[in-house]
């Protein structure tokens, strides 16, 4: 350990930029957008899954409200719908005055909300077609064995369709990473609000963004890696037994 | 003769598409113990009659009577409909369907496919389940895919499989909706003789087929539909050996 | 016309930048999308591994990071060239990263990444026998390219292309980040002076979603044109 640390400070030495004090920075903003980032999938898709199963309704009251949600998160920038939370927060009455403030006076909670809004859109529509795309058949075996709606939900259509929608959501999780870069923008030190800090310190372009761009890579794979392992072990009745 | 319960009845059943009437008013009464095979060119309306009887379609008139339970239907602006889809849903419980394409839940083993409905509709023990599943699956030649995707196994075994999945149930009658259609012709015997196993012992079964020398074999009554209607009704021997209408006669006449 | 406390005119103004640019990105993602799906598909590692790199490294890094780099790193990476210019050769320019071409250049970068996976996979999708039909009626290579893998090759592409394009769209604005006026920065300048987010906002979002339908509705004519021959077989499958 010693002789690690010896190592690194030696390295380190060497260079006016990678100081601890920036590498300290980049960390807390891969902190700030692991958090960011995992959250707003989480809280995404379980509003997803409700929302999803009400996208493929037969009532018009509740997929057309759904549908318009969707449309209008997919269709926009997440750019506007970030800056429509984050300025628009304060109009919501006596807010300022509430507990809440306390979060919400901080950027990290308005990013959070439209990151989640943001997913949710897509992962509903994700899943909406993966519930959609079950096998007729199946269905119809469910009804006949005298299941009904929610258990077929439960143990038939979801399941299926949530193995389905793996590859699609793993693209969904790796766009969500790489979006939220524009946390930056509303003065979150997320990943590259760290890398634009560091440049503009030192006005060092290639190495404060060259950096952070090859953390972003490593987060890619690693998510890459992940989802691909789910796929293997959920997508197995897919594939010819050797 | 009141003290058995009639398994299945069907008074009148009528049901139409659109402007076409595809059945129109057809009766079966199945005593415990029969084999009734529905014969007819397609578009005769066998298969349509035999999603009927467990309310995978709607019946626009007549009457399901299963085990003396009468199952109720309510008017709505779209046609009559079950008015307690619980007691649907008790009734399908009891009336296991075998699919022309297996219909296996893809996302299961061969096991799971067994024990899911047993488990989740009748509220059996998963151990339970899974020891009954395991006689199944050995009976049908099947103990060794028990682990094995539906994916993952032939037609034939999946076809097998999927009356394993329904004897799960211990059902009052099965109903096989062409089950033998899809598969490749040198897997159609194994299929068969499971089938025959059932029939022998004494198995309630309505059976909707193109086979028709197994149904020679092994049917307790006949039906021959034509366009919506019962053509001719009766023992194997009487239908089959003897048809009385032109039609019926060409319909069994050899292909060539 | 919507005065928008005098930001109105400003606003449009903006929204003709952001159609600007995502049209002569798209121009560029499309040649550098046909360029890499050949390099990729080239039986030459060299080549096919400049395009695997590229994709890859695109397709690993955050849009707006690969667009900071390009215009911060741009204008210093320019300089440094410009300055051995003037050592080796006394030649003297100087050069200043315009942020249009910039973001036309980084978004048309990004978008030939994922551009050349949809080309690759619809010219992969072409069979063979179709090309063999036209060379043994003697079409010369260009004309069998002109007339029958690229007509076959569109269809495969063209919903590849429209999701891209749908995507390339929102990605415009991310320049207003980097100091171009699009109509997000103008939305964001009137929000900061104003303190009326909706009021700006909104009305950006509803252009969005304006061309995102305009363009859903296009994709779709062209896409059943292209469908020619097509068309009738998939709906017998329904």
């Amino acid at each position: 350990m010693e002789q690690l640390n010896g190592w690194f400070t030696e390295l380190l030495s060497g260079n006016l930029i990678f100081t601890a004090n920036t590498l300290s920075f980049y960390w807390g903003g891969l902190v700030t957008t692991v958090q960011l980032v995992f959250l707003s999938l989480l809280i995404g898709v379980i509003l997803a899954v409700p929302l999803a199963i009400g996208r493929g309704s037969k009532r018009r009251w509740i997929k057309l409200p759904i549908y318009a949600y969707t449309y209008v998160f997919r269709g926009t920038p997440l750019l506007i719908q970030l800056y429509l939370v984050y300025y628009g927060v304060v109009f919501f009455d006596g807010i300022q005055d509430s507990i809440f403030w306390v979060v919400f006076k901080q950027a990290f909670f308005p990013a959070l909300i439209a990151f989640t809004l943001n997913t949710a859109a897509y992962t509903t529509e994700i899943f909406h077609g993966a519930i959609k795309n079950t096998a007729k058949g199946e269905i119809e075996a469910a009804r006949a064995y005298g299941m009904s709606r929610k258990l077929m939900m439960r143990r038939i259509i979801l399941p299926s369709a949530f193995r389905r929608a793996l590859p699609a959501y793993g693209n969904e999780v790796i766009f969500m990473l790489h979006a939220s870069a524009v946390a930056s923008v509303v003065t979150i030190m997320d990943l590259t609000g760290a890398a634009y800090y560091v440049y503009a310190r030192f006005y060092a372009p290639f190495q404060a963004f060259i950096f952070v761009a090859l953390i972003y890579l490593c987060l890619t794979f690693s998510i890459m890696f992940v989802f691909r392992r789910l796929e293997k072990r959920l997508l197995a009745h897919l594939r010819p037994r050797a | 003769m009141a003290a058995t319960p009639i398994p299945l009845e069907a008074k009148g059943i009528k049901k139409r598409f659109g402007d076409h009437e595809v059945l129109k008013g057809i009766s079966l009464q199945a005593q415990k113990g029969d084999v009734i095979t529905l014969i007819g060119a397609s578009g005769s309306g066998k298969s349509t009659f035999l999603r009927c009887m467990n309310l995978l379609e709607q019946p626009d008139e007549g009457e399901l009577i299963v085990h003396n339970e009468t199952i109720g239907f309510r008017a709505t602006k779209h046609g009559r409909e079950p008015a307690d889809w619980k007691q649907v849903e008790r009734i399908r419980a009891k009336l296991s369907m075998v699919f022309q394409n297996f219909n296996l839940w893809s996302h299961m083993t061969l096991l799971e496919n067994v024990i899911e409905a047993p488990v989740h509709v009748l509220k059996k023990t998963r151990k339970q389940a899974i020891d009954e599943a395991r006689a199944l699956l050995d009976r049908v030649g099947l103990l060794d895919r028990a682990d094995y995707f539906p994916t993952q196994m032939s037609g034939g075994q999946q076809q097998r499989g999927a009356i394993a999945r329904a004897l799960a149930m211990d059902p009052e009658v099965m109903l096989f909706d062409e089950p033998t259609s899809a598969l490749d012709p040198e897997l159609v015997g194994d299929v068969l003789k499971v089938m025959r196993d059932l029939a022998d012992e004494g198995r309630t079964m309505i059976l909707v087929t193109h086979e028709i020398a197994f149904a020679r074999d092994v049917s307790s009554q006949v039906i021959y539909l034509h366009q919506g209607v019962v053509e001719e009704v009766g023992e194997p021997a009487d239908v089959l050996d003897n048809p009385r209408s032109e039609r019926l006669r060409q319909f069994l006449a050899p292909k060539h | 016309m919507i005065d928008l406390q005098g930001y109105g005119p400003r606003l449009l103004e903006g929204a003709l930048v952001t159609v600007e640019l995502a049209v002569l990105s798209l121009i560029l993602a499309v040649i550098l999308g046909l360029l890499t799906a050949s390099a990729k598909l080239s039986r030459n590692r060299l080549v096919h591994g400049i395009g695997t790199l590229y994709t890859t490294l695109v397709r690993g890094v955050p849009d707006l990071v690969l667009m900071m780099l390009l215009f911060y790193g741009g204008q210093i990476g320019i300089n440094m060239l410009t300055d051995q210019l003037y050592y080796a050769f006394d030649i003297d320019i100087f050069i200043n990263v315009d942020a249009f071409v910039a973001g036309v250049i980084t978004i048309g970068l990004i978008f030939g990444a994922y551009m050349g996976e949809t080309f690759r996979g619809a010219f992969q999708s072409v069979e063979e026998g179709q090309m063999e039909a036209a060379r043994a009626y003697g079409m010369s290579p260009l004309l069998a390219f002109r007339r029958v893998r690229f007509p076959l090759m569109m269809r495969h592409a063209l919903p590849g292309i429209g999701n891209n394009w749908m995507v390339l769209l929102k990605t415009t604005a991310l320049v207003s980040i980097i100091g171009l006026t699009d109509m997000v920065r103008v939305a964001a300048e009137a929000t900061k002076a104003t303190h009326e987010p909706f009021l700006f906002m909104i009305p950006v979002a509803l252009i969005y979603l304006l061309i995102a339908t305009l363009s859903e509705w296009g994709f779709a004519k062209l896409t059943k044109r292209y469908n020619t021959g097509f068309g009738e077989s998939s709906e017998w499958n329904n």
